[in-house]
């Protein structure tokens, strides 16, 4: 508790809603002492220790908590149980635009705004000019609020908050709506934060945004801390928490250990996260992880219904290969096997360079419209021959079956096929594809009247 | 609970600037848009403290002529009344709603919301001071201004504590009973006619005269008619208990919305 390197620490931090059917309600139970209430656990017993200078990332899905542990670190709300210590001057956007009058300009919106967090007249005086420099909104700024767009309204909502020169800034989602730009320029400004030993915690949605800029992250489900750790590893648990933990719970029940592993691809079945905790429990951070890295961070998730047992890539011979040439033919297979029926069947294919783009995919969908009806215990091969237009470089490929119903996952493997593409010689090393290019200089003789039009 | 009061109060003192602000808007917020915009707030008492010295001092004495041919011309008095109760009444129509229209403040960020009551209490007194402006004339047109008038300051001051704790009691109830707005103006209503405003000084009814012993608002108004109607027998009384219970009922407020406020985000 005395270290002066922590700006956040909760311990067992707890809150409960108390849900009462009529207002009066409250007022007679604490008059008469009888209980009227029911309560809602929306936090139970987190423990989190946030140092100075630190980006932490918080995910979960809507209703796991996320809002309530921010507002209680923030302080508008009280917490039931534990203790809660924070130090320093916070800021937080918990909401865009609050404190944000419709019918003032931005200009006078700054004022108020910035006093709203805290700051004196003269303060946010002597930051105007580069709140609204940093907002990017010269030309409006002395226009209405309620003539602003939404993202907008976040830039200013955010260059304000940002001004104030927080020892703790706590962004709830309010980035989400700026445009990709934007989220940039925050993101400089929230590492330069950083650098002058700023806490910030940070809520989201987009994985994407935990992984660039958050040193640490941790998933909140049901009200516990599900997972804390790398942001990057937490990132892909949550992914696999969104799309098959809750089904492959179910999944766990009828145990299939029947991956084959292909010697020459280092592709192994993975164990979904969450399957070896009995009967709803949560998982520990460690145990969650030991799995993952005994299987080269590779994430495999799915309700389990049908199972991917083979599959990868074969050269033209028909032969598994790692190497393909650019420009030959080659042939991405996946075997399935069903132990249900599966009646909207969509499997296939994607491949992704090493940023993680999607440079090509495909499914049954796609390719013909219609999704497949797989039936119960039955085998299904599902290949794609292509010709490797692609460029020299190395590529993963994706692969998985999923529901054509709300997309819902059955078993997808990421990047559980890696390759490497060589040749074709004489374009740039960096192309991305091969264009089979005839090229040529040709030289013609100049006409006396110069170029005219076709 | 000293030193949460203490705490408060330099909180408060911290937050002057935004206080300020805060006030100036809410004045011009609610007549944004209008042809003659904030001119409405202070106009519209204007208009009203009028419309009573019409009343009162020229349609009812010359309807009941034979009447104010015996008794004084009070009509200067019941002005030095109404304005006080106008400015109060304003407050109390407003006080309920401070925290409950203002949810997304009080929840969403590190707001310092011990601000907005106090402010909706300025904000309400302020349209008032050109009536009460007004009032101090007419009270020297009548002659029945006197050295009393040299403590309107201090009313002032009594007035403004009174009317923030009531704000800030009102707004951390309403909180938790959503039919406190109901209840306050139904209370207005009967109020005005529960203290000595609209009566003849110089005929007291003497059942109802007890009766206004019973309310606090009553020490109010007499201090304000002593202090702007030159008075025959000063209240007393009234001098010594409304500024304490002024200072009380601040004091009381601040306590109690203090010790509310944990508990207001999980209320609204």
């Amino acid at each position: 508790m005395n270290d002066a390197s922590i700006a956040i620490l909760t311990r067992n931090l707890g809150k409960v809603y108390r849900i009462y059917k009529n207002p009066i309600d409250a007022i007679k139970e604490s008059i008469t002492g009888r209980s009227r209430h029911i309560k809602r656990v929306a936090l139970d017993g987190v423990n989190l220790e946030v140092r100075r200078g630190e980006i932490v990332g918080v995910l979960g899905r809507n209703g796991a908590g996320k809002s309530t542990l921010l507002k209680l670190i923030a302080g508008t709300l009280e917490r039931t149980s534990g203790d809660l210590d924070v130090r320093g001057r916070i800021t937080a956007i918990l909401e865009l635009g609050t404190g944000f009058h419709p019918d003032y300009t931005g200009r006078e919106n700054i004022y108020m705004g910035g006093m709203c967090l805290g700051m004196s007249k003269r303060e946010v005086e002597s930051k105007l000019e580069s709140i609204i420099e940093f907002s990017e909104l010269h030309e409006v700024i002395d226009q209405p609020f309620k003539t602003y767009s939404t993202g907008m309204r976040a830039r200013l909502t955010f260059s304000v908050a940002i001004s104030v020169d927080p020892d703790i800034l706590i962004v709830d989602e309010a980035l989400s709506v700026g445009d990709a730009r934007f989220q940039q320029k925050c993101f400089s400004r929230m590492q330069q934060l950083r650098a002058k030993s700023t806490t910030v915690l940070l809520v989201s949605h987009d994985t994407n945004t935990i992984t660039t800029l958050c040193d640490r992250a941790m998933i909140l489900e049901d009200g516990h801390v599900y997972a804390e750790g790398d942001a990057k590893k937490i990132s892909m648990a949550y992914h696999n928490l969104l799309f098959g933990q809750k089904k492959a719970k179910n999944a766990a029940t009828t145990p299939s250990k029947n991956g084959i592993i292909r010697s020459g691809l280092s592709v192994q079945p993975v164990a979904d996260g969450g399957t070896d905790s009995p009967g709803g429990t949560l998982v520990g951070a460690e145990n969650f992880f030991d799995s993952e890295t005994l299987d080269d961070g590779k994430m495999r998730y799915g309700s389990g219904e049908a199972r991917l047992v083979d599959w990868g890539l074969l050269d033209e011979h028909g032969n598994h290969c790692g190497v393909v040439e650019s420009g030959r033919a080659c042939r991405l297979y996946m075997v399935l096997d069903c132990q249900q029926a599966v009646d909207d069947l969509s499997a296939g294919f994607a491949i992704k360079d090493r940023r993680g783009t999607v440079l090509w995919g495909i499914t049954n969908l796609a390719q013909n419209r219609v999704a497949h009806k797989a039936d119960a215990d039955s085998r299904l091969v599902i290949s794609a021959d292509c010709i490797m237009w692609l460029s020299a470089g190395y590529y993963f490929v994706t692969l998985g079956a999923a529901h054509v119903e709300e997309g819902k996952k059955i078993d997808f493997i990421e990047d559980a096929i890696e390759f490497k593409v060589i040749g074709p010689d004489g374009i740039f090393t960096n192309s991305v594809v091969n264009l089979q290019t005839a090229f040529s200089i040709e030289s013609k003789p100049a006409t006396a009247g110069g170029a005219t039009g076709p | 609970m000293v030193r949460k009061i203490a705490n408060f109060v330099r909180m408060l003192w911290t937050r002057r600037e935004l206080i300020a602000e805060m006030t100036r808007r809410q004045l011009r917020d609610e007549h944004m848009g209008q042809t003659i915009g904030a001119l409405w707030a202070f106009g519209q008492p204007l208009f009203l403290m009028i419309m009573y010295t019409v009343l009162f001092g020229y349609v009812y004495p010359a309807r009941f002529g034979h009447q104010a041919s015996i008794v004084q011309d009070y009509s200067a008095c019941i002005i030095a009344g109404i304005v006080p109760w106008l400015a109060f009444q304003n407050l109390l129509f407003r006080a309920p709603g401070i925290l409950v229209q203002q949810a997304n403040l009080v929840q969403q960020i590190v707001f310092p919301i011990e601000v907005l009551p106090i402010k909706t209490a300025v904000a309400s007194a302020l349209p008032y001071s050109v009536a009460l402006v007004f009032a101090i004339g007419y009270s020297a047109w009548h002659h029945d201004l006197s050295w009393w008038a040299l403590s309107i300051p201090w009313l002032i001051i009594c007035q403004l504590a009174a009317m923030a704790g009531v704000a800030f009691l009102l707004s951390a109830g309403a909180v938790f009973i959503k039919d406190m707005k109901e209840f306050v103006q139904i209370f207005t209503s009967v109020n005005l006619f529960a203290q000595p405003i609209l009566f003849n000084p110089f005929v007291p009814i003497r059942y109802l005269h007890t009766l206004f012993y019973f309310n606090p608002f009553s020490y109010l108004t007499w201090c304000w008619q002593d202090a702007l109607f030159h008075p025959a027998a000063p209240h007393a009384v009234a001098w010594v208990v409304f500024p304490l219970c002024s200072f009380g009922i601040l004091t009381l407020g601040c306590w109690v919305f203090e010790s509310a406020r944990t508990s207001f985000g999980d209320a609204l």
